[in-house]
């Protein structure tokens, strides 16, 4: 109790910088979620894929397809090296390359439909997909007009009349989908909040306990490791307790539509869990380091690379497979990931696979770094 | 029958190569001051660090209040009270703030504890400071409030690792006096420090150590007693020639005189009126001489004796 008590005296007196760190956090995470959610709504919004096409084929299907591409995004030559390709891709100048080889009409009519078509797009990008899923739409929608014996300009002009519908109504759906709730986006930037505030208001508390004069002094006495060490934990879970539910309480006051359903509550389930990830990182670095300065440095790589590499700042899609491979490892891709897909939660059985093992991952986190720490602060006492 | 509340046998402590330790043996009995005189690196902090088990030793025991003191020998430590060589108070919390936290580890009674803190504050003086932080205090008014941390809670066996470091003359002394009130209300102290002025003050048994060993033990007159010297004779003295302070050599009972920079001292072991058998000889032999004193021997001439070296360089 006495070391409790100590700890909440300490906690006051270090409220002022504890709220300037607070207003910064939140000051980011608001200039962030607005930048993002923009930028992502843009990418859907915006039908228009710059789309670079090499046709080598003189046949009719494949001048249709590049009309079809044409009418509703800008189609422009390939690059002349493969240095400038890839940094178009990369920059985003390009969402779509497509190469259609020689003889590719003669193939498709002779019933040789797939794998013809060479494509190259930011892997797992969502503009990359809508491509394909136009090309290959229009397509398939071709081949079952050829099948069913049309002529081959009267394939081409029912499809194209097909597609100018769908593509719309295919749009305005896929604009619905993409529209994410901006609670959605308040619930995504709490990790970040969370592990950076956590770290800068409460590592500094455990700190002063770890000291090595304080901490040898308090061995001296008749309060047990075991008593010492829970009464910490016991009081930074209040702090962060604290931290957790005065960001609940603003989200509700601006989203009450969304968190006060079971979405919202899932969310904030969710939310609770990477806040006992933040506190067991912070508990593992107080034993780590000696100075509030290394604190700070901590606080920031810690945040920025869990928020880049998790997804938090930067939507998933635009990742590689090779930067993905990595933000599985990130605690904070499972939380993003999770969060995306409870927003889509209306009863208690929707709450899927994702959403569980997003779940199960951050509570192994957290309990895992806990047990480090606690095993460091262990082997430390016996110095 | 007093019990023995502290014994240490064949105490062994490594650090790597370095042996801090070897084979300590220390008994400190109820209703003592026991002083541990040591020079720098003698290996006190570490004896003490053994008794409080804060560090795992090679060989040996260490017995408290009759049991083998471990780690989380709780009910041992709970009678103990330590006050450690580094200060280790909370910069965050006020002078009052921190005796209240480490008495409040011992004592869970909150109005016993009120009135406990208050005594520990008026006890080392630091009444007008209560409201203070750490850092406005002065070194020596930090070393007090590190005290009244460490016997805040009364504890039956205090344990003082050199807390008159780098204090000013008036706290040395209200420290001083404070550890024999302790005493004078029952608890048995340790003392340690390398100040042997402060230990012959107030210790009542002394154990001298050098490099980990103990190489004497007993109260400061059994300790003066280990050694030939029994007085010191300083007289300052214009022009004593060679043959003068020879013939000083030989008068009865003493065993040595050097003379340098003007000044005669003069070891005599046992014997009485020593000094004036000198002055007479001086008189006689129409040597002029100035000021003139007596020392007794100090613990230092006891080390100086035991170990050929100085007890602080
Ligand atoms: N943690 C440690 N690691 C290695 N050597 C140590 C350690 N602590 C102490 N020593 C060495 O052990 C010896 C005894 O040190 P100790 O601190 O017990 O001396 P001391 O008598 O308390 O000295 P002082 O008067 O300076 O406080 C010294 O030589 C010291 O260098
Ligand atoms: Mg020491």
């Amino acid at each position: 109790m006495q070391v409790f008590k100590a700890y909440m005296k300490i906690v006051k007196k270090k409220i002022p910088s504890i709220i300037v760190y607070f207003a910064i956090f939140i000051g980011i995470s608001i200039a962030m979620t607005q930048a993002g959610s923009e930028s992502e709504r843009k990418d859907f919004a915006q039908t228009e894929l710059k789309i670079a096409i090499e046709n080598l084929d003189d046949g009719e299907l494949s001048k249709a397809l590049v009309d079809y591409l044409q009418v509703n995004h800008e189609v422009t030559e390939i690059p002349e090296t493969e240095d400038e390709l890839l940094d178009a891709i990369f920059c985003r100048k390009l969402d779509y390359v497509l190469y259609i080889p020689a003889g590719f009409t003669e193939k498709f009519l002779a019933g040789e439909r797939e794998g013809s078509l060479r494509d190259r797009k930011v892997p797992q990008s969502s503009s990359g997909m809508f491509a394909d899923s136009q090309v290959e739409g229009f397509l398939s929608t071709l081949g079952v007009y050829l099948d069913a014996g049309f002529s081959v300009d009267e394939s081409i002009k029912n499809t194209m009349e097909d597609y100018e519908l769908s593509v719309e109504v295919a749009f305005l759906n896929g604009e619905n989908a993409a529209e994410k709730h901006m609670a959605v986006y308040y619930f995504q930037y709490l990790p970040y909040i969370f592990i950076s505030t956590i770290i800068l208001a409460i590592g500094p508390v455990l700190l002063v306990f770890l000291r090595r004069d304080i901490n040898a002094r308090n061995k001296c006495s008749s309060v047990s490791f075991q008593t010492r060490n829970l009464w910490l934990i016991g009081g930074s879970i209040v702090v962060a307790l604290a931290e957790y539910l005065f960001l609940m309480a603003i989200g509700i006051c601006m989203y009450p539509d969304y968190i006060l359903t079971l979405k919202g509550a899932v969310g904030a389930f969710n939310a609770f869990l990477s806040l006992l990830f933040a506190l067991s990182v912070t508990f593992l670095f107080a034993q780590i380091v000696k100075k509030e300065n290394a604190l700070n440095m901590v606080s920031n790589v810690c945040s920025l690379t869990l928020a880049f590499l998790g997804g938090i700042f930067v939507p998933l899609d635009i990742f590689g497979e090779n930067v993905l491979k990595v933000s599985k490892f990130i605690p904070t891709y499972w939380y993003v990931t999770a969060n995306d897909a409870i927003a889509h939660v209306t009863k208690f059985s929707e709450i899927t696979d994702p959403i569980w093992h997003g779940f199960a991952i951050q509570g192994i986190y957290a309990v895992a770094l806990l047990t480090l720490g606690m095993l460091i602060n262990r082997i430390r006492a016996r110095e | 029958m007093t019990q023995p509340v502290v014994v240490i046998e064949n105490l062994v402590k490594r650090y790597k190569e370095l042996v801090a330790l070897d084979h300590l043996n220390l008994q400190i009995n109820e209703g003592e001051i026991f002083g541990l005189l040591g020079p720098n690196g003698s290996g006190k902090t570490t004896a003490i660090s053994c008794v409080l088990a804060l560090l795992n030793f090679d060989k040996g025991s260490v017995k408290v209040f009759g049991k083998e003191i471990q780690p989380d020998s709780y009910d041992i430590k709970k009678n103990i009270g330590v006050v450690l060589q580094n200060v280790a108070v909370f910069r965050e919390l006020t002078v009052y703030e921190n005796i209240d936290y480490f008495c409040g580890l011992y004592i869970k009674d909150k109005r016993l504890r009120k009135q406990y803190v208050n005594e520990a504050v008026e006890f080392v003086g630091l009444g007008e400071y209560v409201k203070f932080y750490p850092k406005k205090l002065s070194g020596g008014l930090l070393r007090r409030l590190n005290i009244a941390c460490g016997i805040a809670h009364k504890p039956k066996l205090i344990i003082l690792d050199e807390p008159t470091v780098a204090v000013d003359p008036q706290s040395r002394n209200r420290i001083l006096e404070g550890i024999e009130d302790l005493n004078a209300q029952g608890a048995t102290v340790i003392y340690t420090s390398h100040y042997m002025e402060e230990v012959e003050q107030v210790c009542s048994r002394i154990a001298i150590i050098d490099k980990g060993r103990k190489i004497a033990e007993g109260t400061k007159e059994e300790l003066k007693k280990m050694i030939k010297t029994d007085e010191k004779i300083h007289i300052e003295v214009v022009g004593l020639s060679e043959t003068q302070l020879s013939q000083l050599r030989q008068l009865p009972h003493v065993y040595r005189a050097d003379y340098a920079a003007n000044e005669l001292t003069v070891y005599c072991n046992g014997g009485k009126h020593n000094i004036v058998h000198i002055l007479k000889y001086l008189q006689e032999n129409e040597v002029s001489f100035g000021r003139v004193y007596t020392q007794l021997p100090t613990l230092n001439d006891v080390f100086l004796e035991i170990t050929g070296k100085e007890l602080r360089d």
